[in-house]
């Protein structure tokens, strides 16, 4: 089997900590070629601890190697537009990190560009992939709790939300000291951040589409640009809801937490970290949850699977194992969320489409 | 000093409940104990207890109109007369939520400032699947206490009250914005099927910068697993009407009608919202 070569763009914190190791892991079925990223010392780190033979500053210089056939895009947001056309026009096929886009006009020509040139586009929810979302999927599927009517995903996470994991690398920061990720330049915050993932389990689970959303969000850091604690309600077209609370700012210590309730007909899943956890720490100063971050990028290795579902895609020519379409909707509910929060009045999904959009994907 | 003659409103457990916790309560007798619908006991002071929405009103109208003094649960509904009644500042709310040792004392050390900057409340209360008639009271009951607990004036709110399960309503989710930047989530349903292991199940988590403080009073419950694969609750928590009887004798000893009446506009805002599926401003 001939394998798949790949070039990353992106070498940030989440191609160092999940990406790049699963690239490593999937050795026989994926060979890394090159890495592209701003940062030159980055690219140059990056590619000499994961074995790639060419770096770049440019990532135009990486998706115009003939040699390449697929990206894997781990950049900020406002970037996979521009770069994922990019790679697509190139003939690459792409693979690219959630939220999929900074908007809907993003995320439709990104589509059309992948349609265009034939290659495969799949945006990286990695949720998808892990085991206890999997699972309560099956459940779903399976009829065990009938029809789902509420989805409430909270989540929560410490100030230092990598502390637990030695990353040689910090998050990009165009302007110096903000992290893209804390500038309202280049952030749209927990919307996108955080809660593009519950709204794409929402749907997922729910299956069907949301007809209109009311979000409230704030920043609770000093100084802070973006908002950073969002707390929202879905409605869908059959009248189930999803609802989220989203907080990322709390005392460094406290765990890394989801709390899953989804609610059927028929029943109810549960699934909450803390009560899952599979290591708990006492110490005079308090109990720490040491496994719970790592335990939800890799223990279930969800990039892993993401990664090695794509490469049998495109190798198989298969099915997508994630259509584009659902990341385009997760993250037009994401939008809907940041407009509502700042209108402070209920927001149609309708209201938010572009105008003139074909509506070929629905 | 002369004991404090309490008559009690209230029926089935509940009123058994509270009828233990006042004979055990020293510096108090029990004048005498009613069901709803009867003509109010002879008392220095009344305290209801498990009472639906219509009865609680009910109440309300009835101690106002002879110039009671009575604890009640928290009106669900924000009409002239409930209005009157909280401005008398004879009737007082007591959530009975207080009669939890875990959420009074969320409250204490939110009071005490361990938060440190607040973030925000979530507060869910999942009730039996049967009992959706009492999610307008379980609402009722939340949002007092989540006033009472962050003491900051509400802004602005949003709520759907919707019929997850049927044709009756069955769930509340609501946000609130306060004044000092503090959000608000509210989540009633009642969801839990007959298999649930907890017969109810109350989750609340206060953020902020310094701490998190997460209450889950209910989940105190012996579970039992059977061969056929069923899984049975016993909760074993202390009984609540202990708590909720403290609250309320001090409630009634020092009224705070203006909290009362803010309670009320919330709430009142909140049924606007519903009713028009649009954020309300206060
Ligand atoms: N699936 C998940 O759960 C998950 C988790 C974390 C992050 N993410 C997503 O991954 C993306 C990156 O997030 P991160 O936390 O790794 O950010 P990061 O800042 O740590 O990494 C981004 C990298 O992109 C590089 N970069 C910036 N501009 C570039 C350009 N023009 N060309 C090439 N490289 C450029 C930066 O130097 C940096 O190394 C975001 O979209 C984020 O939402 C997803």
């Amino acid at each position: 089997m001939r394998r798949l070569r790949i070039g990353l763009i992106g070498a940030g914190t989440i191609a160092q900590s999940a990406h790049l190791p699963a690239i490593q892991r999937l050795a026989d079925e994926l060979e890394l070629v090159a890495i592209a990223d701003v940062r030159a010392g980055v690219a140059a780190d990056a590619a000499r601890r994961f074995g790639a033979e060419a770096w770049y500053v440019d990532y135009r210089e990486l998706i115009a190697r003939p040699d390449i056939d697929l990206v894997d895009i781990c950049t900020p947001e406002f970037l996979h537009g521009e770069q994922a056309i990019a790679a697509a026009e190139a003939g690459k096929h792409v693979l690219c990190e959630k939220p999929m886009a900074s908007t809907l006009q993003e995320a439709d020509a990104m589509i059309a560009a992948a349609r265009r040139n034939g290659v495969k586009l799949m945006i990286g929810h990695s949720r998808r992939f892990t085991r206890r979302y999997q699972e309560v999927a099956r459940l779903i599927r399976d009829g065990v709790i009938g029809e789902v009517r509420l989805v409430r995903e909270n989540e929560r996470r410490p100030r230092a939300m990598y502390g637990g994991l030695e990353l040689p690398v910090s998050h990009w920061a165009p302007e110096g000291e903000r992290p893209w990720l804390a500038s309202a330049a280049y952030s749209q915050g927990a919307a996108l951040t955080n809660a593009v993932h519950e709204t794409d389990l929402a749907r997922w689970f729910i299956g069907q589409e949301a007809v209109s959303v009311y979000a409230a969000a704030r920043v609770t850091e000093p100084g802070g640009e973006v908002p950073d604690f969002l707390t929202y309600v879905i409605t869908f077209a059959s009248g189930a809801l999803a609802a989220a609370e989203i907080v990322n700012q709390l005392p460094n210590g406290y765990p890394y937490y989801h709390m899953l309730e989804v609610v059927g007909s028929d029943g109810v899943i549960r699934a909450a970290d803390p009560p899952m956890s599979p290591l708990e720490v006492w110490r005079p100063d308090g109990m720490t949850y040491p496994l719970n971050f790592g335990h939800l990028l890799h223990v279930d290795d969800a990039y892993l699977e993401e990664l090695a579902a794509f490469a049998r895609c495109v190798r198989e020519d298969g099915e997508l194992p994630l259509d584009p379409w659902d990341a385009r909707q997760a993250l037009a509910l994401s939008i809907a969320i940041v407009q509502s929060s700042q209108t402070g009045q209920p927001v149609t999904l309708a209201s938010i489409e572009p105008e003139g959009r074909e509506l070929e994907g629905a | 000093m002369r004991e404090l003659a309490v008559g009690l409103i209230g029926r089935g457990d509940a009123l058994e409940s509270l009828t233990r916790a006042v004979r055990y309560r020293p510096g108090i007798r029990l004048a005498d104990r009613v069901e709803p619908g009867v003509p109010l006991p002879d008392a220095d002071c009344l305290v209801c207890a498990g009472l639906n929405a219509s009865e609680r009103a009910a109440v309300a109208a009835l101690a106002l109109a002879a110039g009671r003094r009575v604890a009640i649960p928290p009106l669900p509904s924000a009409d002239d007369q409930a209005r009157r009644a909280l401005a008398s500042g004879s009737i007082v709310q007591v959530s009975p939520l207080l009669g939890y040792a875990a959420l009074r004392e969320l409250a204490e050390r939110v009071h005490r400032g361990e938060l440190g900057r607040r973030y925000g409340l979530f507060a869910l209360h999942h009730l039996a699947r049967s009992a959706a008639a009492a999610v307008d009271d379980a609402l009722a009951d939340l949002l007092h206490y989540a006033l009472e607990v962050l003491e900051s004036p509400v802004i602005g709110v949003y709520a759907r009250r919707s019929a997850l399960f049927g044709d009756q309503a069955d769930a509340w989710h609501a946000i609130l914005r306060l004044a000092d930047e503090t959000l608000v989530t509210l989540e009633v349903v009642a969801c839990l099927p007959v298999s649930w292991p907890e017969p109810e199940r109350l989750l609340v988590e206060a953020t902020g910068s310094d701490a998190v403080l997460r209450a889950e009073p209910t989940r105190q419950v012996v579970t039992a697993s059977d061969r056929a694969g069923l899984t049975r609750g016993v909760p074993w928590r202390p009984d609540p009407s202990v708590g909720y009887l403290e609250a309320a004798l001090a409630r009634l000893e020092q009224p705070d009608s203006p909290s009362e009446l803010r309670y009320l506009e919330v709430l009142s805002a909140l049924l606007a919202a519903a009713t028009e599926q649009q954020a309300v401003r206060l």
